[in-house]
């Protein structure tokens, strides 16, 4: 079952990573070039050097990137109002039950392959749907049992 | 003896907030650039107030604050005086209160986990202070210079001090006549303390408290105690879950331009691992009544703001700044009782630097200048201008913003004078309309009037929308000055009249 669940929700984010129309990581639109540019020219003469590592290194760009990617998966406003908590507490019970086997192939690696194909997915974040749906099952026991 | 041991026990502690004060105070004339208008009136009313005991209005020791219709509960405003007393009428001045008052909370914080057993770590209790003194939401209200960090402080002592009913509630009680928020939050907040810790036991603080809400009772009944009403929204679960969501929380800014650090979140990114830890270890916990309390905290603390427009009120929802750094600083303890100790070290140096450098970045350097502009910049120099010419008649468009009370902070007009100019009417709590044109010395502050104001040798003063080249052009106005911002955009331009060329029959007739 774990392995099924599991090779099931790696096939999801093959087929996500393929359906994936994002620019690549470090490209940047005009707006970018312009908005960056700007922010280069706000830093005081002494401080060019930090700008050019904070601003214009490829590193700085793809740090900053991949987290807004990551943040943009944990959007709230695109779940239920309901569903929040009880996916909260059915998270939690999969750790305090020690089903790290689920969290690491229903949530970490979902959440990885998604930090690196982008937000805007034209099928929307259907990996993290096993997550969703267990989660919410286990959540939903949980408040059964108590 | 006692007081050198004191000192020796928590050198390390008042190094930290050593920090934070100059942290709070670096430049805090000049970033943010500018003073914003509510940092202007209310340091307007506090000069005003300890010139003369009354407001801008001419009211005597009001309990609200008219402001610009927002009847602000006004204790912020008599704290003020004391700092304008002593550094007089400026940005500093009107700034610093709010930087001791997050200080003061940070000093709570240390106190609430040394009272409990949280924390493993012996040194997370420093952690914590720290985190929450470089958190930007932390230090962007630290460093503006009107009522919500005070209020903020207020509520956030009496709930840290909730061991000690009677000062707890007090303070709570006190909050509600320093902010707009706090009087929704404070009942409830007393409440949950009540009923988790002290039910079925002494009646008297909640009767204390009680007392204490009597001016506010008695103007429960003008117009002026409801005016911020008219912002209640139908869209409160939406809104509420906005409060909760990791997005908002540590990547996006805040949709309003004067209330947003450019890139930087109210938590840093990495905040995010140690705040779900957190959530966690309350979840586990949370049968134990400080467990509860926090909790509870985080589920009421968001229902104001999520009642009122704008959605995602990072002003309105400061209160939960304060359950939000405690959860973090749980996980971060959590975490690091997992690891061997050089890691801890190494990961904590990382950390630290990656956050100052994000701090330093955000708000020292882009700040000033990407916010200038919803800060109001340009007002000081403005204020200037009109002092070095006394001889001329200056009109100033209020079409877009409130650049009367700018003008009369920068120029720290007199009090007397300007309440002899706009007498206000005697209904102050019961007459809830706005008084947006005004008249001092030789200064009006109203929208320009293209008929009339032509045929008369004055100044016109506007931003950039509010004289076109068309204008410029078709009336005969000549350029006296523009005032630009960091970014060479122009914020302000003044504009001299022609009358003898645009009306010449009138100057005739005259």
């Amino acid at each position: 079952m774990k392995l099924a669940i599991s090779l099931f929700t790696f096939f999801l984010c093959l087929i996500q990573i393929f359906l994936s129309k994002n620019p690549p990581l470090l490209s940047q639109t005009e707006v970018d070039l312009i908005e960056q540019q700007q922010r280069m020219n706000d830093y005081p003469p002494p401080y060019f050097r930090l700008a050019n590592i904070f601003e214009k290194r490829p590193e700085s760009r793809l740090f900053f990137k991949l987290q807004n990617n990551f943040f943009a998966i944990f959007n709230l406003n695109l779940l239920p109002f309901i569903l929040v908590p009880i996916i909260l507490i059915g998270f939690f019970d999969l750790i305090k039950n020690r089903n790290y086997w689920y969290i690491l192939f229903l949530l970490i690696i979902p959440t990885i392959t998604l930090t690196f194909t982008g937000p805007n997915q034209t099928w929307g974040n259907f990996c993290l749907l096993p997550f969703i749906i267990i989660s919410t099952i286990n959540g939903l026991f949980s408040f059964i049992k108590k | 003896m006692a007081c050198f041991r004191l000192l020796k026990n928590n050198l390390l502690l008042l190094l930290i907030l050593g920090f934070g004060l100059f942290l709070y105070t670096y430049h805090l004339s000049t970033i943010p650039s500018g003073v914003y208008v509510d940092e202007a009136v209310v340091g307007y009313d506090a000069f005003s107030i300890l010139t003369t005991s009354k407001d801008h209005f001419g009211k005597t020791l009001p309990i609200y604050f008219k402001f610009f219709n927002a009847y602000t509960p006004g204790l912020f405003v008599y704290v003020e005086t004391l700092f304008i007393k002593i550094f007089s009428l400026n940005a500093f001045a009107i700034r610093l209160p709010s930087a001791i008052s997050m200080l003061l909370v940070g000093i709570g914080i240390y106190i609430f986990l040394s009272q409990h057993q949280i924390l493993k770590l012996k040194y997370s209790k420093l952690i914590a202070v720290f985190i929450f003194i470089i958190t930007p939401w932390t230090v962007f209200n630290a460093r503006l210079g009107y009522e919500t960090t005070f209020a903020f402080a207020l509520l956030s002592l009496g709930i840290l001090l909730y061991q000690k009913p009677t000062l707890s509630f007090f303070l709570i009680s006190l909050s509600t006549y320093a902010g707009h928020t706090q009087r929704y939050l404070a009942p409830i907040i007393i409440l949950i303390i009540y009923f988790i810790f002290y039910y079925k036991k002494s009646f008297k603080p909640l009767i204390f408290a009680a007392m204490i809400q009597l001016p506010n009772i008695i103007l429960l009944f003008t117009p002026a105690f409801w005016v911020k009403n008219s912002s209640l929204t139908g869209l409160f679960f939406t809104q509420y879950l906005s409060y909760f969501s990791p997005l908002n929380l540590f990547n996006n800014q805040d949709a309003d331009p004067q209330r947003s650090i450019p890139l930087l979140a109210l938590f840093y990114g990495w905040m995010f691992i140690p705040w779900l830890t957190g959530l966690y270890c309350l979840y586990q916990r949370r049968k134990t009544p400080v467990y509860f309390y926090l909790i509870c905290l985080i589920l009421l603390i968001p229902i104001p703001a999520a009642m009122t427009y704008p959605s995602f009120s990072t002003q309105r929802a400061l209160p939960l700044l304060l359950p939000y750094s405690i959860i973090i600083t749980i996980g971060i303890d959590k975490i690091l009782s997992y690891l061997p100790k050089l890691i801890k070290i190494i990961l904590m140096i990382i950390i630290v630097f990656l956050s100052l450098g994000l701090l330093w970045r955000s708000y020292f350097i882009l700040f000033p200048a990407a916010r200038a502009t919803a800060w109001n910049y340009g007002y000081h120099q403005l204020s200037n201008l009109i002092s070095l010419n006394p001889q001329k008649h200056f009109i100033v468009d209020n079409s877009r913003g409130q650049p009367s009370i700018l003008i009369l902070f920068w120029q720290k007009y007199s009090p007397i004078s300007f309440q002899k100019e706009n007498p206000f009417n005697k209904n102050y709590y019961q007459d809830v309309n706005s008084v947006m044109n005004m008249k001092f010395a030789n200064v009006e502050v109203r929208p320009i009037n293209w008929q009339q104001d032509l045929c008369k040798n004055q100044v016109l003063v506007g931003d950039g929308l509010a004289i076109s080249d068309s204008q410029i052009s078709q009336h005969y106005l000549t350029k006296l000055f523009e005032i630009k911002n960091n970014q060479n955009q122009i914020i302000l331009q003044a504009y001299e009249t022609n009358p003898v060329k645009k009306c010449p029959q009138t100057i005739k007739q005259k």
